[in-house]
């Protein structure tokens, strides 16, 4: 009984239920977000990471433009709407999520 | 013994308890807790926040065991876990904030009875193998299956015992009112869960009283703080009455809507003693309230949007004045049915 093997694993994976969206080859010209989504926006805990984001994604490829976005946790309209609306202005986005 | 010690020990190893040892989820268990539903194991219930791990029949099962459950406990198990997974419990911020919350958990209806559930002496406290081991097995499953670790996806900044285990019933015996249940639609006869997202709850005492104004007075100045999130975010505020303090009331002639309304129209706070906190800020725009920002300095701020995101349950012993405050967080409580 020692053994794992005899016991049923409770834990779970994260399911894979939501779609990985399509991965372009290069990020070159591309028009990323970078997302504050933590909890308390004047904080500004998550810009950090943004900047470090940033900066690593500068070092690798040509001619990106960053722009910041703040993003409620509490939205008007559903999260996909959302997720639709920057898909269709934006090549990637970067989330910093937390509180 | 030595295995069963051993056993013990590889589930702390895994990381897969709260702290505390727990049954060793053995696959004779594990089926004997399934019963009937060994068959459909793999089963879906739900996606469970906030790493969204599949909460199949099997893996409830098993952490349902951990926690020290009987088989007959596993209905109120699986009906909680997909009570907790409805959009509008907003499980994901309640199990990923850094304030200190958790599912509180009511179970209702013919089988908290069926299950001997205690809602009376230590309602909210330790003894009664169901109530303890109910809430464990919830806390487990958002633990081992919504993947809500402490210091990991769990970053509560302090947290409060009853991340461990907070469920009870209520004392159906001394309550002048229905259970909340049947308040929220359900038949008397049929069993319920309700979820709330719950801070660790303030016990109010009020003895020697006479009327209604007195324990509901002392419970409004309680509850009517700064420093909650009550106080700055939408949301609901919940109570667990002693029998002496509901009887009171009603023995008075006073319903459950007109101790709502009291505590709704008294337990308030003049505006300009919220503005200038951390929390206003932090709260903004969107999060906040916006009868709060509309008000006059001197306008005085109710705890929630109406009378009716007050939410009075009764339970505990029959002697003892008290009422204990459990402030919560954004959104509100989630009632779902229990089925076989």
């Amino acid at each position: 009984m020692g053994d794992s093997q005899t016991l049923i694993d409770p834990t779970a994976p994260a399911t894979a239920s939501q779609p990985i969206a399509e991965r372009s080859g290069s990020l070159d010209g591309a028009r990323i977000a970078l997302v504050d989504g933590m909890l308390n926006p004047s904080g500004n805990w998550g810009q950090g990471l943004l900047d470090g984001i940033e900066t690593h994604l500068s070092g690798g490829y040509e001619n990106v433009q960053f722009e910041r976005i703040d993003r409620p946790q509490l939205m008007p309209n559903p999260p996909d709407v959302w997720a639709e609306a920057m898909a269709a202005s934006y090549t990637a986005l970067v989330i910093a999520a937390g509180d | 013994m030595d295995d069963i010690a051993a056993a013990i020990e590889s589930c702390h190893a895994q990381g897969w308890t709260d702290g505390l040892p727990v049954v060793p989820p053995t696959p004779a268990l594990v089926a004997v807790m399934l019963g009937a539903h060994a068959e459909r194991r793999d089963t879906l219930v739900c996606d469970l926040p906030p790493a969204g791990g599949a909460a199949t029949l099997e893996r409830i099962a098993a952490n349902t065991v951990m926690a020290g459950c009987l088989p007959e406990h596993f209905p109120v198990v699986v009906a909680g876990v997909r009570a907790a997974a409805r959009e509008e419990f907003h499980l994901y911020d309640i199990l990923t904030t850094v304030h200190s919350m958790c599912p509180l958990v009511l179970v209702s209806g013919p089988i908290a009875r069926d299950l001997g559930m205690n809602g009376s002496f230590n309602a909210l406290g330790q003894g009664n193998r169901a109530n303890a081991s109910i809430g464990r097995a919830l806390a487990l499953c958002f633990q081992n299956i919504g993947g809500a670790r402490p210091g990991g996806l769990d970053p509560a900044t302090i947290g409060h015992p009853g991340k461990y285990s907070y469920c009870y019933t209520e004392n159906t015996e001394l309550s002048p009112w229905t259970e909340l249940h049947v308040e929220r639609g359900h038949a008397a006869e049929d069993s319920a869960i309700t979820l709330y997202a719950a801070d660790a709850p303030l016990c109010v005492a009020e003895m020697g009283i006479a009327t209604p104004e007195q324990i509901l007075r002392t419970v409004s100045e309680c509850a009517a703080i700064p420093g909650t999130y009550n106080a700055f975010f939408r949301g609901e505020l919940w109570l667990v009455m002693s029998p002496e303090h509901a009887n009171v009331i009603t023995d008075a002639g006073w319903s459950k809507a007109d101790a709502r309304q009291y505590l709704f129209d008294n337990a308030r706070i003049r505006a300009d003693a919220l503005s200038d906190r951390g929390l206003y800020a932090f709260a903004d725009d969107v999060l906040r309230p916006p009868w709060l920002d509309e008000a006059a300095p001197d306008d005085m701020i109710p705890l929630v949007e109406s009378a009716e995101k007050i939410t009075i349950t009764v339970a505990g012993g029959p002697y003892g004045g008290y009422t204990s405050i459990v402030f919560g967080e954004i959104g509100g409580s989630v009632t779902g049915p229990i089925k076989d």
